[in-house]
């Protein structure tokens, strides 16, 4: 065990100094999963782990039957997969700037600043009201959105 | 002689013993058909029941009226989210589509979205007859 978490340890320092050199680039992770891509896509775009903290996350996957307003439930299984593969891949919980009591991504720090204009929020001036449709603005595939 | 009796005499047994592997649209109708003829004997699904129940305006939240707001009143068009604006396929299972062919699936979406749309979980009689309704409306 101790092992694993020094391993972990020492991935989550590698992942934080990529994050720095490269400015903090939204990535999906390395670690691929059919499963939250296809049920976290079917009414959205997979967000990307790493725009939450795991704290977050974990928060979200208890109430999935109140999921925003919506009943986003799935059977146990799935739930505790999708639940773990976050686990491994969210943002940590000392990255405040990843984190918000809402739970939502577009507000936390890290999306807004990577998102203010000069005045209106990047979204107001392309007509985009919804600022959770990626697509709409980052044209590029799944993988390289930003 | 309706195509959906003989579907349903056909795959009745493999639906009892195997639910979660349905394979096609017919055999899941015919799976609900079963299971909506426990409560109701006799029943026979109904595509106009299935179609007043689709376009129905259950209004149990502004955003999502009926199964239209998000599958437009035509469930041979394309879709598209209400809240977040991703584009959905049609919904009726017409050729080459994937729609209706897994039941676990299937049965996870009426559970979240019944209990959305309508307030409480459909009974088996209205999944039957919504699924009549698309088969009929992607068999035109």
């Amino acid at each position: 065990m101790r092992t694993t978490a020094l391993v972990s340890l020492v991935a989550a320092l590698g992942v934080a100094a990529c994050a720095t050199q490269h400015r903090e680039r939204v990535s999906l992770p390395a670690e691929k999963n059919a499963l939250w891509r296809s049920e976290c896509g079917a009414c959205h775009q997979a967000f990307p782990p790493m725009m939450l903290t795991v704290g977050n996350w974990q928060a979200m996957m208890r109430e999935l039957e109140q999921h925003f307003g919506e009943d986003a439930s799935l059977d146990e299984a799935s739930r505790q997969e999708i639940a773990a593969y976050l686990q491994r891949n969210g943002a940590p919980d000392s990255y405040g700037r990843h984190s918000a009591s809402s739970l939502r991504i577009t507000d936390t720090a890290y999306f807004q600043r990577r998102h203010k204009g000069s005045s209106v929020p990047l979204w107001r001036r392309t007509g985009e009201n919804k600022p959770s449709n990626c697509p709409a603005c980052h044209k590029a595939s799944d993988e390289q959105l930003w | 002689m309706n195509i959906w009796k003989f579907v349903s005499g056909m795959s009745v047994l493999a639906m009892s013993s195997l639910p979660a592997f349905a394979e096609t649209p017919q055999q899941l109708l015919a799976g609900y058909v079963a299971e909506a003829a426990q409560a109701t004997p006799g029943f026979s699904p109904s595509a106009e029941r299935g179609r007043q129940f689709y376009l129905q305006r259950h209004a149990v939240t502004d955003r999502q009226q009926g199964c239209f707001s998000c599958h437009t009143d035509n469930p041979l068009a394309p879709g598209q989210h209400v809240t977040t604006s991703k584009s959905i396929e049609p919904l009726a299972p017409v050729a080459g589509s994937e729609r209706f062919t897994r039941a676990a699936k299937s049965e996870k979406w009426f559970r979240r979205n019944c209990k959305e749309v309508i307030g409480r979980e459909c009974s088996a009689g209205e999944k039957a007859d919504l699924l009549h309704f698309l088969l009929a409306e992607a068999a035109r």
